[in-house]
């Protein structure tokens, strides 16, 4: 290593076409990237690779469905300054939990750093390593409390 | 707009503190922390609604992409580059026969990587204009490829051609001059012309730095380097030494019409006094509070005055 270079945020970025986002305005960023944090881990079924054919073998079909994400104050036609929503989010995992947390400004934006990927056809000399900021996140959702149980 | 770098020391390298990344941006430097959260953090992003899965989840949904266990947290720190380029950059020695006639060094020195200005740079973890700053600092210069930086012996044989060959040629050293005219009565006597240069750059007005083809001296600043210069020339040698001696050997080396100006003043917390004779010293060296056997004399020495060099510098300003 000694040094690095370190890209910052391409401008228009996100050029991938990203599927519709289905977060608040104030959450969506030009990548579609959040942060989601919570107090407790999340377990997860073991994936069993043997079920699945090759044809479905793609990235959607390893998605493991964790429960869904609601912001039950939000409206999309409230104005931006009304942030009384933020105050109240519910995670429901699987059938029986629910969190409840809220959305937080972070003390410091964070920035979203990974391996600056190459287009084709591009040689890079030697092991120059190179990283990029993806994104710049400025909002999280947080869940510290600890799960109620909720009937299906 | 220009790119960021995370940089660190090389591994092997052992300057006072252990080694940290740092973040880079031209101007500032900022320290990477590892932060472990006893959290989870989920990195998430939409995802495209999936048709094989539960009816639930056929709408635009989001997915996690990542779940990084350590954050990085950004902490500006003013370090000085000094300490890391004294330590990769090898030294230049110059010999100076009776004759009045100079050595200089010819080979690369072993045990140091032939290191380009910007190669060294990317080993030392601090923003580029504190890399520049202290590559200023301790007059430091490319040879053949190399980084080098003078000994004391050195920088005072170059100060004093360059003194000389103004003095023969009626050159004002604090007005504007063609390096040329100086380079032409210094060439002969084989020193690398970069070296030159960086002494001059070491002494250079705040306001115009940059090398060229004129180049200017600033007094405030000359006078004080001068006499740490000499001062560190005492080092190790336990010969006594009037400061009256050192004072008039100071001025003796200054343009004439700076002489006056030479004080002890300059180089306060550099030296101790001991009835009238002069020690020097640097980097702890004789600093330790707690003896007493030279603390009979007149003491100058405080405790917050190691750092010599800082020193200097805001006397120069």
């Amino acid at each position: 290593m000694p040094s690095v270079p370190l890209h910052p945020p391409v401008k228009g970025r996100g050029g991938f076409v990203s599927p519709a986002n289905p977060l608040p305005q104030l959450l969506q960023t030009p990548s579609g990237l959040a942060l989601l944090e919570l107090q407790g881990t999340i377990n997860l079924p073991p994936i069993n690779l043997s079920d699945t054919s090759d044809e479905h073998l793609n990235a959607a079909s390893l998605e493991t469905p964790i429960g869904r994400l609601v912001f039950p104050d939000h409206s999309s036609t409230n104005p931006p300054e009304n942030t009384a929503w933020m105050k109240r989010v519910y995670l429901y995992v699987g059938k029986h939990q629910r969190l409840t947390g809220e959305v937080r400004k972070l003390p410091n934006p964070t920035a979203v750093i990974r391996r600056k990927e190459y287009s084709q056809g591009v040689t890079v000399l030697g092991e120059a390593e190179e990283l990029e900021i993806v994104e710049i996140v400025r909002w999280k959702i947080l869940f510290s409390q600890r799960p109620e149980p909720v009937g299906s | 707009m220009k790119s960021l770098t995370i940089k660190s020391a090389p591994t092997t390298s052992s300057v006072s503190a252990p080694s940290h990344a740092v973040l880079c941006t031209t101007g500032e430097t900022f320290q990477l922390r590892q932060v472990h959260s006893s959290n989870s953090i989920f990195l998430i992003q939409p995802s495209q609604p999936n048709d094989t899965a539960e009816e639930a989840f056929r709408s635009p949904g989001l997915c996690t992409i990542a779940a990084p266990k350590v954050t990085l947290e950004l902490h500006r720190v003013a370090t000085s580059s000094v300490p890391h380029l004294r330590k990769l950059i090898p030294t230049f020695h110059v010999q100076e026969d009776g004759d009045g006639d100079f050595e200089m060094m010819t080979s690369w020195p072993t045990g140091f990587e032939k290191r380009s200005k910007q190669e060294t740079f990317a080993h030392v973890p601090t923003c580029e204009e504190e890399c520049e700053r202290g590559w200023i600092e301790i007059v430091a210069f490319e040879l053949n490829g190399g980084s080098m930086r003078p000994s004391i012996w050195a920088l005072l044989s170059t100060y004093k051609a360059i003194l000389s060959a103004a003095t023969s040629q009626g050159i004002q050293l604090d007005s504007r001059f063609p390096v040329e005219d100086l380079w032409q009565m210094i060439e002969d006597d084989g020193f690398p012309r970069a070296l030159v240069e960086a002494v001059l750059a070491r002494l250079a007005p705040e306001e115009h730095i940059t090398r060229g083809e004129w180049a200017s001296i600033d007094k405030s600043k000359c006078i004080p380097w001068l006499g740490a210069l000499i001062l560190e020339t005492e080092q190790g040698s336990n010969r006594e030494r009037f400061a009256s001696d050192f004072l008039k050997e100071w001025k003796d080396n200054l343009p004439e019409a700076w002489r006056a100006s030479a004080s002890l003043d300059f180089i306060k917390g550099s030296y101790t006094l001991k009835n009238s004779t002069i020690c020097f010293y640097r980097d702890g060296v004789n600093t330790t509070s707690t003896t007493s056997s030279t603390s009979t004399g007149i003491s100058k020495v405080t405790s917050g005055s190691r750092k010599w060099h800082e020193k200097f510098r805001n006397t120069g300003k």
